[in-house]
């Protein structure tokens, strides 16, 4: 009688504790991370009464967790890859809309200052033209400096980022640590809370960084990031922090403090906002203020070398429209030895729109490419004799190189600040070609005399007036106004060039005895605008990659990247974004409450402590009855 | 499958989401007009988008260079047509003045009008556009490039000349230097001069001097002489000082490419000199028109002169007549051409407009479709989340 009693007695302290349980997921059933929990019952083996044993009732096993480790980390790793592409695709996404616009890039500010070059050649007297010409250059300059500026903004954010990640990581494996000593020292009666508390924590963490979990025998849980350096170890945590780039200091860079010794893993993160920012960082940023960079340099020097071929108002040759840019040149910071490295440029064309890293191995220079670590040709032994050459670039450094010092040359990287306008006065752009040919008038003949072409600007006698005399009708002699050189006499072809100190000219007819032609210095204020012509054209001129590639070119380059850049980044993150809400889907589907279930459950338990109930109600009114019976 | 509550809304808000992010999208779309606002739109279109938009740019330059090299032309023709109505009127008078009837007086008067024309030649040579820039001063624009001088009309302005890009690969000059229009224009017929000796005795003038044979007409000057025959009786033949050999009288048909037709009486030992054209400026040519007016016609030799003087001056105006036509069917040509890019330009701009329009333009009936359906699939996704959200087995306990 008693046993039946003890049964029903069992049967409703566990139907209670079922209901309990239910009551507490439908409770949390909207509660984030909360992992819905079971009640497991168990038969209690009854007394043994000879050929058969009778059951002693019913107990709560267990209360278990209903979750899948497997897709637990499936949503951590996918967290962290959505999170990865939506910060790089926020930063991708604000570096197109600075340089993607249509209507705000900068092609449209170069454009306009080539429909200026256009309107000086239309009118290449026009002061007004003329000085809405440097105008226009320096609102280009202004422009190229802007979007420096922009894209050293957001490289700062980028960096002030990285930082604030940093100390959300740290402080989430401290926690983390926390969480798995409580575990620990909690062994089997640790409540599922904590466990239900510490995958929350990993999944912050999978939003911060690309993270491994191990579960522990002891069950903690080991946190690996990088390549395997572990973050949190038992109740231990790690501490990671930022450190500058070994060349430029304003670049962050993240390491992990094991004990005071730093560990670099910038390159080993993947996901999470610093994997974003770092892939950002490295992928994107440099190699836009390259391309930046060498649109401008590149634009400054085709511009200032067809300048130099013309004339100015004042009869002057063509100075450099554009100033030119210095490379950066800075040693690491661990360099031992006292060598300054310092470069120039000896041809843009020639620039490949990469760094260089400079090894002093001892007794020689070595170049490579810091992001592949490719080798890079270089001659020369880096002296002033004898400069290192490479790609464009020479390289001269001071003595006191030590063995192993290194230094990062990066030949565009203040060119789009360098980029700005010298003349300063209207005057002073060369629209003209420098030359003019005059026919004598005194002349036996109708013979004529071309307009002559400059062949090199640099001849010093360039400009020093030149006379062409027929010595007979087949042979002529040129000499400059004070006859100090001469040449000829030479046999005369009509229309062939006649070459002589940089210019080259043709005359043709039939020239007598004695006719003479003229090519002299334009005098200043001409209306030519042969080199204004030449100017507007410059930009469809191929410059880059072996002379294929225009300023245009380079410049659609730049927005088709950009672009698509942006976009791959949307996409992706859109793909992950799909990706994480269906891991987030698989683990809700096991883990998640369904209302339904549980007002179910809540009814099949509520049966079970009425029934219970009853058992005790009628067990007791059997003893009642018994008790009657006997009195 | 067991399916926890939550999933549901889970399910519901990321598709609300994706599809108000989409909603959006197609929203900015139809609001711009554009496909693509920014690069990452359509990367690879962006960059074509632009180089076309460039393209387009270059035929707004294009075309404004046309303007500009058009109305320099047109400039340059009417000052060419002045020119040429002026010197005709010189030519009329030179035909009028060579007229044996004309006394001294009438002479002095046509003198009179032709140099009243002659300073208005100069003054046309000195033409200027709206803006003070010499027409003819090739490049020297600031410069005023005739002024008359005791010694003739001086050109103080150079050779060079102002091209304008009017199209892909194609220039048009838009003028011509003073010295090649006014300056350098071949004296005589334009291959070579003739000109009678100063001290010929007798009344032979010129009528004609023709190329008869351009290919043999040599480069330096010879003279032919009217020499006593070797033979006793035969009447004088003429003698070319370099060896040529001369036929024929009073047409003089000689060996090395010149026939020349003499009027009057010739003298022996009279000479007419054959020499190489040269450039000689319109200028002097009216001058020396103006000068030869004053010669003296009372004898017979001064007549001949003056017939002499009448005939170079005519084929001097002929040469000079000639030369502006030239140049003006080349301003013409030029003007053509300019034309003709200016409507090849219009249809290229039509077809990169279109293509421009194609790649970065908005298809407005495909949006809007995309737009209803956008919101249809929306409402539909609300409609489903309220009908599954009202059911619980709550509701029946």
């Amino acid at each position: 009688m008693s046993g039946t009693i003890t049964n029903g007695l069992s049967a409703l302290l566990a139907a209670q504790r079922a209901l309990q349980t239910t009551s507490n997921n439908i409770a949390n059933a909207n509660t984030a991370g909360y992992v819905r929990q079971r009640t497991e019952f168990a038969a209690i083996p009854g007394t043994s009464a000879g050929r058969y044993t009778i059951g002693a009732g019913v107990t709560v096993a267990d209360i278990t967790r209903s979750y899948d480790n497997f897709l637990g980390e499936n949503l951590r790793s996918s967290i962290s890859l959505e999170q990865r592409y939506a910060v790089f695709g926020d930063f991708a996404t604000r570096l197109d809309g600075i340089l993607g616009n249509p209507d705000t890039g900068i092609s449209a500010d170069i454009q306009r200052f080539f429909d200026q070059v256009e309107a000086v050649g239309r009118d290449p007297t026009s002061s007004a033209q003329r000085q809405q010409l440097l105008l226009e250059g320096e609102s280009l300059a202004s422009r190229f400096k802007q979007i420096n500026s922009q894209l050293n903004g957001i490289s700062n954010e980028v960096g002030s980022r990285l930082r604030n990640a940093t100390t959300a990581i740290n402080q989430l494996a401290s926690q983390l640590a926390a969480v798995n000593g409580e575990i620990v020292e909690a062994g089997q009666a640790a409540p599922p809370a904590l466990f239900d508390q510490r995958n929350e924590l990993l999944k912050s963490l999978g939003t911060e960084i690309d993270i491994t979990a191990v579960d522990q025998a002891d069950g903690s849980v080991t946190v690996l990031i990088g390549s395997g350096q572990s973050l949190v170890l038992g109740n231990r945590a790690l501490q990671l922090t930022t450190v500058p780039n070994a060349f430029n200091a304003t670049r962050v860079e993240l390491a992990l403090d094991n004990g005071g010794v730093l560990q670099n893993i910038s390159t080993k993160v993947n996901g999470g906002t610093v994997g974003g920012l770092l892939a950002f960082a490295n992928d994107v940023m440099d190699a836009t203020s390259r391309d930046l960079g060498q649109l401008a340099a590149g634009l400054a020097d085709v511009f200032n070398t067809q300048h130099r071929q013309g004339m100015d108002q004042n009869g002057n040759l063509g100075t450099d429209f554009f100033g030119t840019t210095v490379p950066l040149s800075s040693g690491a910071r661990t360099n031992t030895g006292s060598a300054i490295v310092s470069a120039t440029i000896t041809d843009v064309s020639s620039l490949a729109g990469r760094d260089y890293e400079l090894r002093f191995n001892g007794s020689a220079w070595s170049v490579l490419d810091p992001t592949t670590g490719a080798a890079v040709s270089a001659s020369g032994a880096g002296t002033v004799a004898s400069p290192l050459l490479f790609e464009g670039v020479s390289v001269t450094a001071t003595s006191g190189a030590a063995a192993g010092d290194r230094f990062l040359v990066r030949p565009l990287a203040n060119a789009a600040d360098d980029f700005r306008v010298l003349l300063d006065t209207p005057a002073k752009i060369a629209a003209a070609s420098p030359l003019v040919s005059r026919t004598s008038l005194s002349n036996q003949s109708i013979a004529t005399v071309g307009a002559p072409t400059v062949t090199d600007i640099t001849d010093p006698k360039l400009r020093t007036s030149a006379t062409i005399r027929f010595d007979s009708p087949s042979s002529y002699t040129v000499f400059t106004g004070d006859g100090t050189d001469q040449v000829g006499p030479l046999p005369y072809t009509s229309g062939s060039p006649i070459v002589f100190a940089g210019w080259s000219v043709a005359v043709s007819g039939q020239p007598q005895t004695g006719d003479r032609f003229f090519v002299t210095a334009a005098g200043a204020g001409s209306g030519d605008n042969r080199n204004a012509i030449a100017l507007a054209s410059v930009a469809r001129q191929g410059l880059f990659g072996g002379g294929t590639q225009s300023l245009t070119d380079l410049g659609a380059d730049i927005v088709a990247t950009v672009g698509s850049t942006a976009s791959r980044a949307r996409n992706e993150g859109k793909t992950q974004q799909a990706l994480r809400e269906q891991a987030e889907i698989d683990v809700e589907n096991v883990s998640g409450v369904n209302l339904d279930e549980e007002a179910a459950d809540m009814l099949r338990y509520q049966q079970a402590y009425l029934a219970a109930s009853k058992v005790i109600s009628i067990a007791d009114n059997l003893f009642q009855n018994l008790l009657q019976a006997v009195r | 499958m067991r399916v926890s509550s939550s999933v549901y809304q889970l399910q519901w808000l990321s598709a609300l989401r994706r599809q108000q992010a989409d909603l959006g999208a197609i929203q900015q779309q139809v609001s711009s007009g554009r496909r693509i606002s920014t690069a990452a739109d359509d990367p690879a279109g962006a960059a074509q988008a632009q180089l076309l938009q460039q393209g387009l740019d270059r035929l707004e330059n294009y075309s404004a260079n046309s303007q500009t090299a058009s109305r320099r032309l047109g400039l340059e023709e009417s000052a060419l047509a002045q020119a040429s109505d002026a010197l005709n009127r010189v030519r009329e008078l030179a035909i009028q003045a060579a007229n044996g009837t004309q006394t001294e007086a009438s002479r002095s008067a046509i003198a009179a009008e032709a140099t009243e024309l002659l300073s208005s030649l100069i003054s046309t040579a000195n033409a200027q556009d709206g803006e003070g820039r010499y027409l003819f001063a090739g490049n020297a624009v600031q410069l005023q490039p005739f002024t008359a001088s005791a010694s003739g009309v001086l050109y103080a302005g150079d050779t060079g000349t102002r091209v304008q890009q009017v199209a892909d690969g194609q220039t048009v000059q838009e003028g011509d230097p003073g010295s090649a229009v006014f300056m350098q224009i071949p004296s005589g017929n334009g291959t070579y001069v003739l000109s009678a000796g100063a001290a010929n005795q007798g009344t032979a003038f010129w009528s004609s001097a023709i190329v008869s044979n351009p290919a043999v007409v040599p480069g330096g000057a010879y003279t032919l002489t009217l020499t006593a025959s070797a033979v006793p009786g035969d009447p004088p033949v003429w003698i070319a000082s370099n060896g040529g050999v001369v036929t024929g009288s009073p047409t003089l048909i000689d060996s090395q490419g010149a026939t020349i037709t003499l009027g009057g009486t010739p003298a022996v030992g009279d000479t007419f000199t054959v020499g190489p054209s040269r450039f000689q400026d319109v200028f002097k040519t009216v001058q020396d028109f103006i000068t030869a007016l004053g010669t003296s016609t009372s004898s017979p030799t001064g007549r001949a002169s003056f017939q002499n003087q009448m005939n170079s001056s005519l084929q001097n105006l002929d040469q000079a007549l000639q030369f502006l036509s030239n140049t003006r069917s080349q301003v013409g040509a030029r003007l053509s051409t300019i034309d003709r890019q200016v409507e090849s330009n219009a249809d290229v701009k039509l077809e990169l407009t279109t293509s421009l329009s194609g790649i970065r333009d908005l298809d407005y009936a495909t949006a809007i479709s995309q737009l209803e359906l956008r919101l249809t699939s929306l409402e539909a996704a609300q409609k489903a989340y309220a009908r599954t959200q009202s059911f619980s087995l709550f509701d029946v306990l």
